[in-house]
């Protein structure tokens, strides 16, 4: 025992707590690899095979892939995902607006904070029904107000072009959990920097552009990318709601993958779907990410 | 204190070990069975009081029964296929993939042979087994069947100046009364529509559609060269009556009333009871439906129309039963579907008013204690005469339907003319056809 010790000590401590660590991680590990990994690697293996699951995998190369190229429905259910993305800067500026609204000091502040979050802990499935009621054509309350003011309703889910914008509205009516990152982030900027403001003659909108948006960015870029994956991966509404049309309009992609996985036993052709988006998104995503260093602002310590 | 807790944990694992042991003993004495429906809620408690029944009878099988929900069962039923770990039996909607037969269940013919006056194809209606085949070979028994004919409702015919004794026969009459029973309001939405299409004009579905064809001296494949007719004149000509219909009453104003109708029920139930469709074309499990929720509607039935150059065809689409393949407990499950095909299938049919598959099924006395057993009798055994299987045998019937479905929607909402859709569809199809018996 002595000085020249202590050194391998500290060592064998620091191995000790690594050890500890990963033990600690190992469950969380274990569930990764067996419900992350090894899906997402045997998924690249079958986008490369004719499987229908009762059969052996067979391989056939890069035949999924060409054959989803020169798919029509493939492109469609892309294109129809993509529109259906402009519902996330909507679900954005509403969530925004709302959040603003309720950061003001009003009576009733907790109540109304509740009311507008309670729409996202109901079920999607119960929410379809939903909405499939509130924008029937014929019997909807929706048509039936618009009816009222001499404004001949659309056919919003029977209607080619109107079937799109009827989900993106629904999608608009859960924007609760974007509104709370929004609001917590509100009430992480210093109070001062508005105090300093108005001693100066800022106006409200001075004050929103100047100091509240550029402090809320880091909150605008988690919403959006968030956003951004879960409008790519829209699947339960149309499937309750629409199964895809009316003429195709609401295939989108996932539902399509879902369709050539289960209705059609076509699993090969539905891992190359997946696997297609997985990179659609994770573009998107990089993209987004790397633009952030020239609108992201984070506080006290300007761009990161 | 260490000394009791570790005397505690003792006791509790000696007393769970006895528990586990007499559990299994009282299980040995019984071999269990699993089996998997669709029915749920209310027909889900239904089918296991069933399942009681046969449990009480045969007391050295034990069958307990899981609920899937429709859209599940095929992707779970191949899932658990493929793990080796099936149920014993499952009852199917509908039909599937019968290419897929040989690879999911177990063939049938042997034990049928043993049970030949029981089982054997005289003792069902004609068509039927044609479902549960492929290439010949038995994989499954029917539950039950179906059959149509064309439900009317008497006062809104008289009201609109057609006779209710003699309802629509050829296509001509349909579309003559289709049109006088269409009623808009005035901002031109259907509120009551004359005759509505099974399949309507968004799927074609397989089980429903073809038929359309059949009537007009139609087929949709030739099972012996193994080529598809698509483009026969025949189908060309049905096509493009169908699609006469669409435009007749306009595609978007059929999708309004048909998305109205099914917020408010997904299938359409009480609608020709509230007077929102006129002539539908459905079964005997209507006539239930009609009797509980609205008993007083003033209806009959006919038989579907079709063509006069062509002929009277119901039809016969089955629930059937398969034991799947990898099942460890073949003569047990065997004995419950031949079972469930006779004597199970009686308390259901005469209990629901469906379609029986067998005739001493439908010689069962107690379908004559039915309300409208007049109207039950015409469809269940009258036209069920002019039944017949829909493709049958045909290998990759979800492919047809995917593919078939993208040019039907084209056609109905007067985007592409029938003759093209056909002469697309037929080149897509035959390939399709011509790469499943490369691979066999």
């Amino acid at each position: 025992m002595g000085r020249e010790n202590k050194p391998k000590m500290k060592m064998r401590n620091r191995t000790r707590e690594a050890v500890e660590g990963y033990l600690f991680a190992l469950p969380w590990l274990v569930g990764l690899s067996i419900f992350i990994l090894y899906p997402f690697i045997a998924n690249i293996f079958y986008s490369f095979t004719e499987y229908n699951i009762i059969e052996p995998p067979v391989w056939v190369g890069i035949d999924n892939y060409r054959v989803l190229m020169h798919d029509s429905l493939f492109w469609k259910s892309l294109y129809n995902t993509i529109y259906y993305s402009a519902v996330v800067p909507l679900q954005l500026i509403i969530a925004l607006l709302l959040a603003l609204l309720l950061n003001q000091k009003v009576k009733g502040q907790r109540y109304f904070r509740t009311l507008f979050y309670l729409p996202v802990l109901v079920p999607l499935v119960a929410s379809s029904i939903l909405w499939q009621w509130m924008l029937s054509p014929n019997y909807g309350l929706v048509n039936s107000l618009l009816y009222k003011i001499g404004i001949n309703g659309p056919g919003w889910f029977a209607s080619e072009s109107w079937s799109k914008p009827a989900l993106i509205l629904m999608g608009t009516w859960t924007v609760g959990g974007a509104m709370i990152i929004f609001l917590a982030t509100l009430q992480d900027i210093p109070r001062v920097l508005y105090e300093a403001a108005e001693m100066d003659g800022a106006t409200v909108f001075k004050k929103l552009f100047h100091i509240t948006l550029p402090l809320l960015t880091p909150a605008i870029f988690f919403n959006l990318i968030m956003g951004i994956i879960a409008s790519f991966q829209v699947f339960t509404q149309a499937y309750v709601i629409t199964d895809g049309g009316p003429m195709y309009s609401t295939t989108f992609y996932v539902l399509y993958l879902y369709n050539n996985a289960f209705r059609f036993f076509r699993m090969g052709r539905a891992s190359a779907m997946a696997l297609i988006l997985f990179i659609v998104i994770f573009t998107i995503t990089l993209f987004i990410v790397k633009t952030a260093s020239k609108w992201v602002y984070y506080e006290a310590g300007g761009r990161k | 204190m260490k000394k009791r807790v570790v005397s505690f944990l003792v006791v509790l694992v000696i007393c769970g070990l006895t528990v586990f042991s007499l559990a299994s003993a009282n299980g040995n004495a019984a071999v269990k069975i699993n089996y998997w429906f669709s029915w749920g809620g209310f027909w889900g408690k239904q089918h296991q009081e069933i399942l009681s029944a046969f449990n009480k009878t045969h007391p050295e099988i034990k069958v307990t029964g899981l609920t899937v929900p429709y859209n599940e069962m095929i992707p779970k039923l191949l899932t658990a296929i493929a793990a080796g770990a099936p149920p014993d039996m499952v009852t199917i909607f509908g039909g599937t993939n019968a290419g897929l037969y040989e690879k999911m269940f177990t063939r049938l013919d042997d034990f049928v042979k043993q049970n030949e006056e029981t089982m054997g194809p005289q003792n069902w209606f004609p068509g039927v087994l044609e479902y549960v085949k492929f290439e010949g070979k038995l994989y499954g028994l029917p539950w039950v069947s179906s059959s149509e004919g064309l439900f009317y409702r008497v006062d809104l015919l008289r009201e609109a100046g057609l006779d209710p004794q003699n309802p629509p026969k050829y296509w001509r009459d349909l579309e003559v009364a289709s049109e006088k029973l269409t009623k808009k309001n005035e901002q031109g939405q259907i509120t009551t529509l004359g005759f509505l299409f099974p399949g309507d004009i968004r799927t074609f579905d397989t089980n429903w559609v073809p038929y359309w064809f059949y009537r007009n001296n139609g087929r949709l494949w030739d099972p012996e060269k193994k080529k598809m007719t698509l483009t026969d004149p025949e189908n060309i000509e049905t096509l493009e009556w169908l699609a006469s219909w669409a435009r007749k009453n306009g595609p978007e104003e059929i999708e309004r009333f048909l998305v109205s109708a099914e917020a408010v029920n997904p299938e359409m139930e009480g609608w020709f009871e509230q007077g929102k469709l006129a002539m539908t074309v459905s079964g005997p499990w209507s006539i239930g439906h009609i009797t509980e929720n609205a008993p007083n509607t003033d209806y009959d039935v006919t038989m579907v129309p079709y063509p006069e150059s062509g002929k009277p065809v119901t039809t016969n689409y089955i629930d059937a039963m398969y034991i799947p393949r990898g099942n460890k407990n073949l003569q047990e499950a065997w004995t419950f579907i031949s079972w469930m095909a006779t004597e199970g299938t009686t308390i259901w049919s005469t209990k629901f008013g469906e379609v029986p598959a067998r005739y001493d099924v439908a010689a069962s006395p107690d379908f004559e204690k039915m309300s409208r057993y007049d109207l039950f009798k015409k469809i269940a055994v009258d036209y069920h005469k002019y039944g017949k299987a829909s493709l049958p045998g045909f290998p990759i019937r979800t492919i047809l339907r995917d593919q078939a479905t993208r040019y039907y929607q084209q056609v109905m909402h007067l985007k592409m003319s029938p003759k093209d859709a056909l002469e697309e569809l037929q080149v897509v199809m035959q390939k399709e056809l011509d790469k499943f018996y490369e691979k066999r």
